[in-house]
């Protein structure tokens, strides 16, 4: 805060002290200079693994599900994946980024990024940028570049509830000082979702401001009770209209309705028994064939890595969130400060929970929601969000004490 | 600033309100701990129904997989062909159209369906039919008409019907007509046999189907490199033993007579009497118009008669063969015979004329004496004849190769009670087949040993590579010496007995007439007015007499009861001799002195 509120004619003679204490205390070093780099511990390491091979998993995966239908729509087999891997690289940049600068930083400018997000999360609906896919009035097009801004305003809104959380770290107890303030955001961004016709991204959003403050340690009552009326809403929501009724219910019994409620769950049903053990090999998927399964690409991509890798393939990738987890955990315990275990806590909290959302509907555990998996599933935005997170976690894992 | 000002604020407000703080913070490292768990869970779930799609419920999963992803289309086998002994084909597979329909394309049942009624010329319950299934729309493939004709098929097509289309399938044509129906049998539409050798060696005639199997994607497209083809291995052929032009004259001598005698129906075989081949094999029966036709079914195999006074003659071998009698033995023979006297059963027994009471052995089977026929078997006793009845090869089948035949009803020689001890040494109380009946007298024929009536020479494989039968099991029956005595007794038969009408200019025949009384619906051999009876009359014989080359069995069934040609000599030996004609015209069967027919002044 006092970096904010220092006006500019305080900066110059503070830079002097800075300077003179450098120069009586070499060793020290000052704030505008590198601090000593600390060695990065085992679980960077492997979250830096596990992203990579996810990372490059997807883009081959991507490369098998996509073809086959574009060709078929008379495009390049090569389309959806060279996008995917444009949008790669954009978030491998974003992750470097984000791995590389420092915490305090990022939390200097969270209010800026809150701001930003809630802007973007407008665009859907300004004419002639906004556009509907599946019913959901949740994407931008600009230009060449199309985006989702509900994928932005998910990280923003997990480091705005972190950032106030760590802030306010001696009034947890006080609710009307941290859970309210964070649930207001997080109901203004689920509604904002919601009113594209995106509930698994208003799920999410919700989950992921829950996850930071139930570590932040709010207290159980009205967590459990904010909590509980969220996911009253999202059933409201989500039972509001008989078509998205039927759809819900759907999953219940799958077979029953694997003609057109439940087609694409059956049939993702149907690639993971043919995957059996071992799976059908890189490419040798049926599935994606004349979109059996349509959107093998994006939301249904886990159905053909079931196919194709079969239970191997399965084991590592959720696994692989496991894995996350896990050292994410060790990650929070460890971080130097309380906004780093907040970031990483959140972070780890998102990935899990999106993926079980998404692989939950492609097996049939629970309704389709459209949501993606991170890191494999066809979609600019949601890759780019998720690299992009993945270098704040791996930032946090880099610098523990 | 903010900050700064908030702690003073409490210290005022938290002496009066200390139950303002309502909750308690919570420990960060625990709920990080708690979010790890929650997380492991998660994911443990998914792994857990990943685990049950894969295991528990993959069967399912994978049928419906397979259903959908892959279309098989079946490469049907090409049926083996059925060939005369000759090389004339006589049931050969051909491709048929067919014309089927998919009753979601049709556009206007009604019209649709009368159309193809009048070109198709189909009944109107089938036209109806049609209409029904073409508004149910409920299926996507229907049969309109199977195998018709190429000129029908061409005219449907002309028509160019929404989901009308036309097909070829393999169908059983018959080159040679319905010529030995009887052996050959007949399939369903499908082309699977339903009887005769068509349904005997059905498993080597149909050969092995193939199967072409593509994997598609959704819209039906065929993915490349995934089309698998199991190719369809072709039936095997199958060469008979029958002459087709023997086997076609004497199917017409067969019904003529059969129509003339308005018999029920007949059955004559012409067996090679060495080899046990059958060269022809006809059986008649009076359809439901009335008109004698030639039967599909082998009914000389399948059905089974009490064997009547043909069976004498092996009776009579069989004493013979013991050395109990021979042709000059002499026997008291009354013309009326009781069984039991005294008892409640009692039963009397004549012969079918008045002779003198003393007859040669000769004599007894010239002209067929029932109780002569029973005192000589006597001389054996019931069990002995029973061991060359088996021996014969009656209570077992013939293994002929044709389908369900009956192996007919010998009872276990204890088991005979009452009058059939006496019977069954003329014909009565056990029952065989025709092929049984002409297998056995083949084998007095034959020097006395018993050969299996076959009916095909030999097979070729899909390959091309033929292969002969095995040539039939043999066995001795009676000994060569009492096949000739038997051969001398026979001719007797045919020259001054039963038989005359059986004779032939200028060679020498030996064979048994017979008239058995049918057993009728009340299980007696009479009707309940105790007068009714109806008639099996057969005739069983070979020739030349003293070298035997041809073994011919004909019988009428239920001739005309009230005609004088009503029996074994007068129903089926005219025919034999007929029959015997056209057979010595289509072999090279030549006599030797002493074998060029009766001695003349008999």
């Amino acid at each position: 805060m006092t970096a904010r509120t220092t006006v500019l004619g305080d900066r110059r003679p503070r830079a002097a002290e800075r300077a003179g204490s450098r120069r009586r205390h070499p060793a020290r070093g000052g704030d505008h200079v590198r601090p000593p780099a600390r060695t990065p511990t085992v679980y960077f390491f492997v979250l830096a693994a596990v992203v990579t091979v996810f990372l490059l998993l997807g883009l081959v995966m991507v490369m098998s599900a996509s073809s086959i239908s574009e060709v078929n729509r008379g495009r390049s087999p090569w389309r959806i994946f060279q996008r995917q891997a444009m949008w790669a690289a954009f978030g491998v940049v974003g992750m470097w980024a984000t791995m590389r600068v420092p915490m305090h930083v990022v939390r200097r400018i969270v209010p800026l990024l809150l701001a930003g997000c809630a802007g973007l999360m407008l665009l859907p609906f300004v004419p002639g940028l906004g556009y509907a896919v599946n019913g959901a009035r949740a994407w931008v097009s600009v230009g060449p570049i199309t985006f989702q801004p509900s994928e932005f305003a998910k990280l923003g809104v997990l480091l705005f509830t972190a950032h106030l959380l760590s802030k306010r770290a001696t009034e947890m107890h006080l609710v009307k000082r941290t859970l309210v303030p964070v649930l207001v955001v997080a109901g203004a961004g689920a509604g904002m979702c919601l009113v594209q016709g995106d509930l698994g991204s208003a799920i999410v959003l919700a989950v992921i401001v829950f996850a930071v403050a139930l570590v932040a340690g709010a207290p159980l009552t009205p967590l459990g009770l904010f909590g509980g009326a969220g996911a009253a809403a999202a059933l409201g929501f989500a039972l509001s209209t008989p078509y998205r009724r039927d759809r819900f219910t759907a999953f219940l019994d799958i077979a029953a309705h694997k003609d057109y409620l439940s087609y694409q769950t059956f049939q993702a049903m149907i690639a993971l028994a043919n995957g059996g053990w071992t799976g059908q090999g890189v490419g040798r998927g049926a599935s994606k064939l004349g979109d059996y399964l349509p959107l093998a690409y994006s939301d249904f991509i886990f159905a053909v890595i079931a196919e194709e890798l079969g239970f191997i393939g399965i084991f590592a990738v959720v696994g692989g969130f496991l894995v996350i987890a896990y050292c994410g955990m060790q990650v929070a315990l460890a971080a130097p400060d309380r906004f780093s275990k907040l970031v990483a806590g959140g972070v780890v909290s998102w990935f899990v929970v999106q993926a079980f959302i998404n692989i939950g509907g492609v097996i049939g555990l629970m309704p389709v929601t459209g949501l993606t998996l991170p890191f494999f599933s066809s979609g600019g935005s949601s890759l780019f969000v998720t690299l992009t997170a993945s270098g704040l976690l791996l930032n946090v894992a880099g610098n523990l004490k | 600033m903010h900050a700064e000002r908030r702690p003073l604020v409490r210290r005022v407000r938290r002496p009066p309100r200390p139950a303002r703080v309502r909750f308690r913070a919570g420990d960060l490292a625990g709920r990080m701990r708690a979010v790890f768990v929650v997380s492991a869970v998660l994911l443990a779930a998914v792994m857990v129904r990943v685990v049950l799609l894969q295991t528990v419920q993959a069967d399912g999963l994978l049928r419906v997989a397979r259903s959908q992803r892959f279309t098989e289309r079946i490469l049907h086998a090409r049926r083996g062909t059925i060939y005369a002994a000759n090389g004339t084909a006589l049931a050969v597979s051909v491709q048929a159209p067919t014309v089927v329909a998919n009753p979601q394309l049709v556009l206007d049942p009604p019209g649709v369906s009368a159309a193809l009624a009048s070109v198709l010329d189909l009944p109107p319950a089938r036209r109806d039919a049609l209409r029904v299934a073409f508004e149910a729309k409920s299926k996507s493939f229907v049969y309109v008409a199977r195998q018709v004709t190429r000129s029908a098929a061409d005219a449907v097509m002309a028509l160019k019907l929404p989901g009308i289309d036309v097909y070829d399938e393999p169908s059983r044509a018959h080159p040679q007509g319905a010529l030995a129906s009887s052996v050959v049998g007949l399939t369903d539409t499908d082309g699977t046999g339903i009887s005769g050798l068509e349904l005997a060696d059905q498993a080597v005639l149909a050969g092995k189907d193939g199967e072409r199997t593509r994997l598609h994607d959704k819209d039906g497209r065929t993915i490349a490199g995934q089309v698998t083809t199991q190719p369809s291995q072709p039936g095997t052929d199958l060469m008979l033993t029958i002459d087709p032009v023997l086997q076609y004259l004497v199917e017409d001598a067969l019904l003529s007579r059969v129509d003339a005698l308005k018999a029920r129906g007949g059955t004559v075989i012409v067996m090679d009497t060495r080899s046990g081949q059958i060269l022809a094999l006809a059986n008649a029966r009076r359809s439901a118009t009335g008109a004698p036709a030639i039967t599909a079914g082998n009914l000389a195999a399948v059905e089974a008669h009490d064997p009547g006074s043909v069976a004498k003659a092996f009776s009579l071998a069989a004493a013979v063969d013991q050395g109990v009698v021979d042709p000059t033995t002499m026997f008291y023979v009354p013309s009326t015979w009781v069984f039991d006297p005294g008892k409640p059963y009692s039963k009397t027994i004549h012969d079918a004329e008045k002779h003198a009471p003393n007859l040669s052995v000769r004599q007894i089977v010239t002209i067929s004496s029932n109780i002569g026929t029973m005192l000589i078997a006597d001389k054996i006793g019931s069990q002995k004849l029973n061991e060359y009845h088996r021996l014969f090869g009656f209570g077992a089948p013939t293994n002929a190769g044709v389908p369900n035949e009956t192996k007919g009803l010998l009872k276990p020689w204890d088991k005979l009670r009452g009058s059939e001890k006496g019977t069954v040494a003329y014909g009565y109380g056990y029952s065989v087949s025709s092929l049984q009946l002409i297998a056995a007298m083949n084998a007095l024929a034959n020097g006395g040993t018993y050969v299996a009536p076959s009916l095909v020479t030999a097979t070729r494989d899909a390959n091309g590579v033929t292969h002969r039968q095995p040539a039939p099991a043999t066995r001795r029956v009676v000994s060569a010496e009492t096949a000739s005595t038997m051969a001398g007794l026979l001719t007797s038969v045919v020259c001054s007995g039963t038989a005359k009408a059986a004779q032939l200019p200028g060679m020498s025949v030996a064979g048994k007439t017979g008239t058995a009384y049918k057993i009728q619906a009340n299980g007696t051999y009479a009707a309940d007015d105790g007068k009714t009876r109806s008639y099996f009359s057969s005739f069983v014989g070979y020739f030349p007499a003293g070298n035997p080359q041809l073994t011919i069995l004909v019988s009428i069934d239920e001739p005309d009861a009230n005609s004088n040609e009503r029996f074994g000599g007068t129903a089926a030996a005219p025919l034999f001799k007929q029959v015997a004609q056209i057979a010595l015209q289509r072999t090279d069967v030549t006599p030797v002195d002493g074998d060029r027919g009766c001695p003349r002044g008999k």
